[in-house]
């Protein structure tokens, strides 16, 4: 009888009477190697080339057989491991490069995705279909612990949040409420202000009609006291013009009178007119009613050629008429003088005659005139009052002529000079 | 009031008298300003020296030495 083999993995089982002295070869190596390879057996399957359908065959090693398949290569594309369609269990390691996607799939079965690479599966095939047990993701795993980090977190922030917002609404609470107290205070102000104006106003009003009515009595008043002015008024002014008519007439008379009076020659120009005169019935007011002792004092006449008749006395000229054909400064007239024993005088023709008497000490010495002469000095004498004939002791001073602001004495010895000057 | 000037040298020595009533704004400086009555009083007691405060006297000074 033949050897057969198993339907899952191809051991071979030898028939009865056979391999006579090879039976226990052919068991180590078709049957117990190739369960140990089925068992542990870890093969490296290339995929840079392509798809790849795993060997599959009876009594020798293949690579369907292992219980480990390592998917190696550099991937151009995504590719399919074919599987024998029969029961069986791999563990699966990616480690291919490139991220392009590996199925697996029983030949003529569904094929299934194959985990990303460098992760790792547990593939349980009936032949048909495969059923996966991935391998848990690291990342996976460090997110969880991220989330777990991130969720705690949260819940600090949360707590601290409620905190925070109940904190927040116990204030806002309290501001309310104190907003609320304060509308309400402002409010009674306000109600307590808009009352008292309203009484204010009522005041007011009463007031202004009191007041409009006083006014309205003293307009009334005011008017009758203008009429009754008015009145008054006309009849002053009516009494007036009739006056006023009176006197116009009574002027007229005396001026018809004054007229008949100088027609006739009543009034003679250059007689004074005495007081009885003018006072007279006849003459009254003729002569702007001025009396005879008006007429008869020369300063009231001011104008015409009688002001020649004021000079009796008086200076003060100045051109301001004639005497007989004559201005004032044909007038000789002092200008300035200082009378005393020193003195002088200086009249309009600027002629100036000083005098005086001075002591000088022996050996002479200088007279000072009361008023330096201004231009000349045109003779000085004088003599002593002690034993010197003075007007022969007088000489001038340093050889240079009359001095104009003094004179010198020459003398023996001390004596008071009596002297007069005349100069401009 | 009338107002006399004295015109008087460094030494205070009286040079002239002056008056603006005569002079009018031609009075010579170095002056001191005394008044009418002042003035006579000088002039009476025959005094050739006026000091700047107005005081005055006379001091002898011969035609020999002047």
């Amino acid at each position: 009888m033949a050897s057969t083999y198993t339907t899952r993995i191809g051991l071979e089982k030898q028939g009865d009477g056979e391999n006579a002295n090879t039976w226990g070869l052919k068991l180590n190596s078709n049957v117990i190697d190739l369960v140990d390879e089925a068992i542990a057996g870890y093969e490296t399957i290339d995929l840079s080339s392509g798809a790849v359908s795993l060997t599959d065959t009876n009594g020798v090693p293949n690579q369907a057989r292992n219980f480990g398949l390592k998917f190696t290569g550099a991937l151009t594309a995504d590719t399919t491991v074919t599987i024998p369609a029969k029961e069986k269990i791999y563990y699966i390691f990616n480690d291919t490069t490139e991220n392009y996607t590996i199925y697996i799939k029983p030949a003529g079965g569904t094929a299934v995705s194959v985990v990303e690479a460098g992760r790792s599966m547990i593939a349980a095939t009936d032949g048909s279909n495969i059923n996966l047990l991935e391998s848990v993701d690291p990342n996976i795993y460090a997110t969880k612990v991220e989330v777990q980090a991130v969720s705690a977190t949260m819940a600090t922030s949360i707590n601290n949040s409620n905190v925070a917002r109940a904190s927040l609404s116990a204030t806002m609470a309290t501001s309310i409420n104190n907003s609320n107290v304060a509308r309400a205070a402002l409010s009674a102000t306000v109600a307590t202000s808009i009352n008292n104006s309203n009484i204010a106003i009522a005041a007011n009003t009463s007031s202004i009609a009191v007041v409009s009515s006083t006014m309205a009595t003293s307009i009334s008043n005011t008017n009758s006291r203008i009429a009754a002015t008015s009145l008054t008024l006309a009849t002053s002014i009516s009494n007036s013009n009739t006056a006023i008519a009176t006197v116009s007439s009574t002027l007229e008379g005396r001026i018809a009178t004054v007229s008949a009076n100088l027609a006739s020659g009543s009034f003679v120009v250059g007689k004074a007119v005495t007081a009885t005169n003018a006072a007279s019935a006849t003459n009254a007011g003729t002569l702007d009613g001025l009396d005879s002792t008006y007429f008869t004092n020369a300063a009231n006449l001011v104008s015409g050629i009688l002001p020649a008749a004021r000079l009796s006395g008086d200076y003060a000229v100045n051109n301001t008429g004639t005497l007989d054909g004559f201005n004032a400064s044909d007038f000789l007239r002092v200008t300035a003088e200082s009378l005393g024993t020193n003195g002088y005088i200086k009249f309009s023709n600027n002629l100036i005659i000083q005098w005086g008497r001075t002591t000088l000490g022996n050996g002479g010495g200088t007279i000072t005139w009361p008023v330096a002469f201004t231009t000349a000095v045109y003779t000085a004498i004088g003599n002593d009052s002690t034993t010197q004939n003075g007007s022969a002791n007088m000489t001038s001073g340093g050889g240079t002529g009359l001095s104009l602001t003094g004179w010198n004495g020459d003398v023996g010895a001390g004596a008071t000079y009596h002297w007069i000057a005349i100069g401009v | 009031m009338q107002m006399f000037y004295a015109h008087v040298d460094s030494n205070n020595k009286l040079l002239g008298w002056y008056t603006p009533e005569i002079h009018g704004d031609n009075i010579p400086t170095p002056n001191v300003e005394v008044t009418r009555d002042r003035w006579q009083e000088i002039l009476n007691a025959s005094h050739n020296t006026v000091y700047s405060d107005g005081t005055s006297e006379y001091i002898n000074r011969p035609l020999s030495e002047d």
